[in-house]
């Protein structure tokens, strides 16, 4: 779904996981899942810091 | 009709018309009885059913600098000479002989029910102004090339004259005016489908049959400052949402979204609508699609501002563009109306 998000010129786009689960790795048991979510939010709140460029993708 | 064939009108600026260049865009219309300039050359390419009768000329300035009373003063021209057809140009790609050329052709098309044509490099910035209210053929940029144009404009304007089917943009050659037309086709789509396919596979290059939307331009949002006193928002095109669905959002090609207490959501009757993706693993831990608990964290260390307890839902599946503007813009009202400054966007 990133290269939607890409051509229609979104910009501080995060690559998810998956999706079927955006935030977070449902095949880690649950601690490791509840850090690899923490990990994404993460990430997503230090891009909305940022400049936003349209079409960029990142990932964790 | 005047001696047994159709009547054409011509319409050009004062550099084809052969009265000067910028020195000369400021005249006003002349009316000459006689094909002058490009108009002799449809004058030759239809002889054989339209004779130009007149070409109206004026200059790109006096047309550009008063576009409403200039419009009305060559509708009223074109009037009161009842041509059967109208040829306004090429303009190529002059951006004022494009809305003049354009204007006049959307116009007598308009206010006179005359079948109109013109044309012009499909950049010139009159072409998407006026695409849809005539028909602009596609040109090249430098106007030695106005043989090439004026065939297609001729042969085309023939045919509208004489209520001839048209063809698509594509294959007539004219730019797209955005109007779905139904055609008969010899094979049917499966056919069409399978070669199409054939063609990708041997590398042919491949022309879609439809075209997909073009987006506009949006700007990111300016950055957020100070996390530590953001109130951020949690958005998702994911579809999970309350049993009752008191919003009515569909399965696909949603138009309506709806927010939700994020606590009552989860401990009432709940479940994924978005019927374009499995929602089992979000269904049997939320968080996977709204990560309110570590945001929470976040808020609760003095990291983030504030979190808005209610959680906005759409479904995104088979969602058109146009609509997904609207929610978009829609939601953004809400969350403006209530102070927040960021969303986190989660998408399936």
């Amino acid at each position: 779904m990133v290269d939607i998000a890409k051509s229609v010129g979104s910009s501080r786009i995060l690559r998810g996981f998956a999706i079927t689960s955006p935030v977070g790795n449902p095949n880690l048991g649950e601690e490791d899942e509840e850090k690899s979510r923490e990990r994404y939010v993460r990430k997503a709140l230090y891009m909305l810091t940022k400049d936003g460029e349209r079409g960029r993708v990142e990932d964790i | 009709m005047s001696n047994g064939k159709y009547k054409a009108v011509c319409y050009i600026n004062q550099f084809f018309g052969q009265i000067g260049g910028e020195e000369a865009a400021d005249i006003g219309f002349q009316v000459r009885r006689e094909p002058v300039g490009p108009a002799l050359l449809f004058q030759k390419l239809l002889e054989e059913k339209c004779q130009v009768i007149a070409t109206i000329i004026c200059g790109d300035n006096y047309f550009a600098e008063n576009v409403e009373s200039a419009r009305e003063q060559g509708v009223k021209l074109v009037e009161e000479l009842e041509p059967d057809l109208f040829i306004a140009g090429p303009a190529f790609n002059a951006g004022r002989y494009g809305i003049s050329c354009g204007n006049m052709a959307a116009a007598v098309k308009k206010e006179l029910g005359i079948p109109t044509i013109t044309g012009m490099y499909p950049e010139n910035p009159a072409a998407e102004l006026f695409r849809k209210d005539t028909y602009i053929v596609k040109t090249e940029i430098l106007s030695s090339k106005l043989r090439k144009a004026a065939l297609v404009m001729a042969d085309l304007g023939l045919r509208l004259l004489e209520n001839k089917h048209i063809g698509s943009a594509a294959a007539e050659g004219y730019i797209k005016r955005d109007v779905i037309l139904n055609e008969e086709q010899e094979k049917n789509a499966a056919v069409r489908a399978i070669e199409m396919v054939l063609d990708k596979l041997k590398g042919k290059p491949v022309v879609s049959e439809l075209l997909p939307p073009v987006f506009d331009i949006v700007q990111p949002a300016p950055k957020v400052e100070n996390l530590k006193t953001a109130r951020l928002a949690l958005v998702s095109d994911g579809g999970l949402i309350p049993e009752t669905n008191p919003d009515r959002l569909k399965p696909n090609g949603s138009t309506a979204w709806g927010h939700y207490r994020w606590d009552t959501l989860l401990s009432e009757k709940h479940f994924v609508i978005h019927s374009g993706y499995d929602g089992t693993w979000v269904l049997e831990n939320p968080d996977r699609l709204f990560p309110v608990k570590v945001l929470r964290q976040y808020v609760e260390k003095g990291e983030l501002g504030y979190l808005d307890p209610e959680v906005y839902v759409a479904c995104g599946n088979c969602a058109s563009v146009e609509a997904s503007k609207v929610k978009g813009r829609e939601i953004a009202a809400a969350l403006k109306d209530k102070g927040i400054d960021a969303v986190i966007l989660t998408s399936t």
